[in-house]
Formats: structure tokens, sequence, C-alpha cells
């Protein structure tokens, strides 16, 4: 048996009569998203049916699983969780999502754009702009113009734009508008994302749109 | 001097309101269950300290609370709805066969005699009975594979069970409406069911006279004559005397004929009120005046009753199950509104007060009047 840690939202640690943000359960090996609802329900079973559905076992759609800041929501429920979770170093996160979750992936943004000098965020019909000064060198898009597509659009070197396209066009897009101007779309709806990716392409944008003093205080090779 | 207890069901949690019999100071309680969704909260008749209350999200689905303390506290209770069978499907907004899948508990209706007894109407349209006091629920799918099933379909707010009518003088009748299929009874507990639609006529129907199909919003019956009942219906105010089994039209001078609720007098048996709402496309009432209207033949004679309420610039909706009476000697009437407001009238509906403003939208109303 494992000791599992697990963080509930608010309401259902109400229903589950529990104080603390966070719950301790002992966990049957191999410890996996299924496992650990499991024992969560039989120790509180209050909460059946409120995180996943009584019959089919599927997760209620405006519900996440994260954990060791990855999104596991997607995955096999018997896939095993990560060893930071198994040990106890790290605990599953039950997360209430908000429009399926593109508050998660602003967070994330916005931890990246802290990275650089002089950027703010502002937000706008459900998209995002991440400035430098008063110059924009990413959006958030979220199905911007009704595409279907939640991504992130930056300004790439001339041509760039479309080589990315036609390397991985499951990836890449060609974003409306800005595409003709130099700029790339990165899918976010995809099951995985590499946000060393996301970062090295915000990087680079932000190299080619901020004020030469300010672009000269990051460091990036080949731009 | 006796007490009386409105329980308040909104987007955003229970409100417990509460006054003295003269009915004019009230004490408003905290909100219970906070942030959720309450479709509605009802107690026992049997036992007026046993409470059932619809607790609901987007994010957590649903969950049944009971107190048995009067709303003191409260313990969740079994909140397993699984249809009966083979779930089957229904007819989607398209036309096209859809699956029945469990959505929320619109209305609980505890048994007259036995706490432990209640009926859950639920989305999608089926219904449900406990005897353990809410542990376990058990579907009385008779009414949902009677034959008629496949061809019910959803109305703008979902295809929802939301009105029970127990016959207090035959414990196997029950009255039932869906929105949007009709109105069906039993008359062996629950077991079979037939569709009583006849006499029903909606003209944005194919069939306008179909045997089901029928968007009725509400339903009331008054305990001294329970082969009478009333309905407000999507367009159309309706009126029964043999059960169910024919229904004649009693809008009569009413304004619109739209509209949601429909409650009756507790000692007068042909007083009833309405709230007429201006169109199914609009959900506000017409010429922003909001008025409630009182029958005192039993349909077709209306008079507005406006005294106290907004006569300008008002655009709130009165939802289903969102107008109740008391039991007093002078009837009590309460309805609340999507903007948060809860009018009482202590004078069956002469002058109203608001007993509070600024709640959340109110999904519905029920009163307790205790000795």
């Amino acid at each position: 048996m494992k000791t599992i840690r697990v963080v509930l939202p608010g309401h259902l640690r109400t229903i589950a009569r529990e104080e603390g943000s966070e719950v301790t359960l002992e966990v049957a090996e191999p410890v996996s998203i299924q496992s650990v609802l499991d024992a969560l329900e039989s120790r509180y079973p209050a909460l059946e049916g409120t995180i996943r559905d009584h019959v089919t076992k599927k997760r209620r759609p405006f519900l996440r699983f994260f954990a060791c800041s990855e999104d596991l929501s997607h995955d096999p429920v018997d896939a095993p969780l990560p060893e930071a979770v198994a040990s106890g170093a790290e605990p599953l996160l039950v997360v209430g999502a908000i429009a399926g979750g593109t508050t998660s992936l602003l967070e994330r943004l916005d931890k990246i754009n802290a990275r650089f000098p002089e950027t703010s965020r502002y937000d706008q019909a459900g998209h995002a702009g991440f400035q430098v000064r008063k110059k924009v060198f990413a959006y958030f898009l979220n199905n911007h113009h009704g595409d279907g597509i939640v991504g992130l659009a930056c300004k790439v070197l001339p041509g760039d734009n479309q080589r990315l396209i036609d390397s991985d066009p499951a990836k890449f897009y060609m974003p409306a508008y800005v595409g003709s101007r130099g700029w790339v779309g990165l899918r976010l709806d995809t099951k995985k994302i590499d946000w060393d990716e996301v970062a090295e392409l915000m990087l680079g944008s932000y190299v080619l749109c901020a004020p030469k003093t300010l672009a000269r205080a990051v460091s990036i090779p080949n731009v | 001097m006796s007490t009386v207890r409105v329980l308040v069901g909104t987007r955003k949690g229970v409100f417990v309101l509460t006054s003295d019999g003269k009915r004019e100071k009230w004490d408003i309680s905290e909100p219970a269950f906070a942030g959720w969704e309450i479709y509605h909260m009802k107690a026992s008749p049997a036992d007026p300290n046993r409470m059932y209350a619809s607790q609901s999200s987007g994010w957590f689905g649903q969950v049944v609370q009971r107190s048995d303390d009067g709303g003191k506290s409260w313990t969740p209770v079994g909140n397993k709805f699984i249809y009966d069978g083979d779930a089957g499907t229904h007819q989607w907004y398209d036309g096209t066969p859809h699956p029945w899948e469990f959505k929320r508990v619109w209305h609980f209706e505890p048994s007259a005699t036995d706490p432990d007894t209640v009926y859950a109407g639920v989305e999608d349209a089926a219904l449900f009975k406990t005897t353990d006091g809410g542990a376990n629920w058990t579907e009385l799918s008779g009414l949902r594979k009677h034959g008629s099933g496949p061809r019910w379909q959803p109305g703008a707010g979902g295809m929802c069970l939301h009105t029970i009518v127990q016959d207090p003088t035959n414990p196997e009748r029950i009255f039932i409406a869906i929105s949007a299929a009709g109105t069906f009874r039993t008359d062996d507990g629950g077991a079979t069911w037939k569709p009583i639609n006849h006499g029903l006529v909606s003209a944005q129907m194919p069939d306008p006279r179909a045997e089901v199909g029928h968007c009725v919003h509400r339903i009331a019956l008054h305990k001294s004559n329970p082969n009478r009942l009333f309905m407000q219906k999507h367009w159309d105010v309706m009126r029964t005397d043999n059960a169910g089994d024919s229904w004649t039209e009693v809008s009569g001078n009413l304004p619109t004929d739209f509209g949601f609720v429909i409650d009756i007098h507790s000692h007068e048996p042909e007083t009833i009120y309405v709230v007429p709402i201006k169109s199914d496309s609009f959900h506000f009432p017409p010429d922003g005046q909001l008025r409630v209207y009182r029958s005192r033949t039993g349909g077709n004679e209306w008079e507005p009753l406006t005294k106290g309420l907004p006569q300008s610039n008002c655009y709130v909706n009165v939802l289903r199950e969102a107008m109740a009476v008391d039991s007093l000697d002078e009837c009590g009437v309460y309805f609340g509104t999507t903007g948060g407001q809860v009018y009482a009238s202590a004078d069956a509906g002469d002058s109203w007060n608001p007993i509070v403003h600024d709640l959340p939208p109110v999904l519905s109303v029920e009163v307790q009047t205790l000795p």
C-alpha cells in the first residue's frame, strides 16, 4: 500500500467534511487515477458520483486531474501515476476546470511571460495578448473566429511559419490575420504540450518584437 | 403563534426565511450549500424537521442532502439515480434518437405519511422513489417505458420531470408533468402510467393535439377536490375536473397565458394564482409590470394583483417551482424571481411585500406552516 496525497476542491471537501486542503489515502499498488479514486470514494462515500460517473466511471467533464505540473486528465485512468505522486512527495490535484481548462493554460503562459522584462497581459473576449511595453509579441487564442483551436500565436523569422507548419501540421497552424505577417500558431489543445517549446517560441517572438535594449537583455541563440 | 418557514432554492444556495404568523418581520438565514444550484428543497408533511434538498453543479453533478433537524444540519445521502434496465432513447432537439442520461433532480415530493419515502423527478425525465430516507433510489420505470418515451423531447430547459402531485385521498394515484412530454397519471402506485393530455392544444407542434409532446410547465391540485387540477402549460392555463382525463382552457382575460407557476389558495379550491409572462422568447412580464393574476372562479375570470409589486421597469421571470402558499387562516402566497426577490402576501394576494431583494436567481420556493 502507498500513502497518497490528494487535493480536493473546496466544495468537495465540504461534502467530505474535511477541513484541510489535502487528504491522505492508503492506495493499493499500482497507483493510478482509478485506484486513487476507488480509495477516495471508499473513504468518503458522499463523493461518489461527484468526480466520476457512478456507472461509466468517466471523469466529470469539468474536472481535471493535475500532478507534477502535468495535466493527467486525458491519460488512461489505469496508467501509473508519476513516481512523485506514488511516493507521496507530490499530491494529485482534483481541479474544477474553467472553460475547458484554458485558465490553467493561461497561468502557464503567464509564468513564461514573467521571465521577460517589462511584459504584461491583457484579456479580450476569451483571448489574451502578451505585450512588451505596448507591443504585442504573443497571442493566446481561444476559438478565434470560431476556428475551434486553442493556441498560441507568435512571431517567427521570415518563412519559418510555413516551414514549421510543413514539419508538423498537427501541431503548428497559420493563424488568421497575423499569419501573413510572419506569425505562426502553436496548438495548445493537444494531449501533450511541450512547454519548453512554448517558452522557446515566446522567447523568439519577444526578441523579434521588443525594443533592442530589452531584446539584448535576454539571450537567445541563432536569432 | 404559528411560524412560517419559506425554503428558497437559488442558483447559489438555499436561504430559509422565517416569520411568525403575522408575516411582517422576517429572519433571513445565511446560505446553506453556498455556491451550489438548489433546484428544489422540500420538507416532509409527516415530519416537518425532515427535509430533502437537490444540490447540483456543472462541476460535481448531483448531491442529495437530507436534514433531520429542520435544516440545522445536513447529511449527504444517496445520489445514484440509475435508469432501470436498458435506458433506451428519447428524441433530441433535432428529432434524432438520443440516449437517456441522468443530469439532475428537479423536484422532491416527500410522502404525505412516511418521512423516509420520497419521489424524485429528474432530468432526463424519469421518476425515482426512495423508501429509506434517500439512501437508495429506484426508478418507477413504468412511466418511462409505458410506450411513448421514445417520442418525448426536451424543452428549452431540458427534458425534466418537474412536478409530482400526490392524490391526498388515494396513495395509489400520482400525477406528474414533464417538459416537453406532458402530464401522466398512475392509479396503482407508480407501476403503470397513462398520458392524460386530452384537450391540450399546442399550436407549435406538428400535431397540436398529440397524445404526448406538450410542454407542461406546472400542475396544481387542491386537497379538497383531487379530481380537479390546474395547469400552466407553455401557453394556456388549463383545468381538469376528472383527474386529467380531459382538459379545458381557462386562460380567459389574462394579458398573456404564457407562464411557469400556478398555485391554489390553501382554503379556497377555486382561487388560483398565475404570473403571466410576455412570451417564450421574452421570459419577462408584459409591459415591465410584475403582476400576479388571481381567479376566484377556477379560471376564465382573472384580476391583476399589483399592490406592492413593481409596475415599471421590471424584467424578471418567475420559474415553475417558485410559487407556494402557506396554510394559515389568511392564506399567504409567496413567489421568487430570477432577479433574486422573494415576495410575500399575507392577505391572499391583495398586497405584496418583498421579504428580500437581492438573492441569487430563485429556482424554487416552498413554504412550511409550523404550529
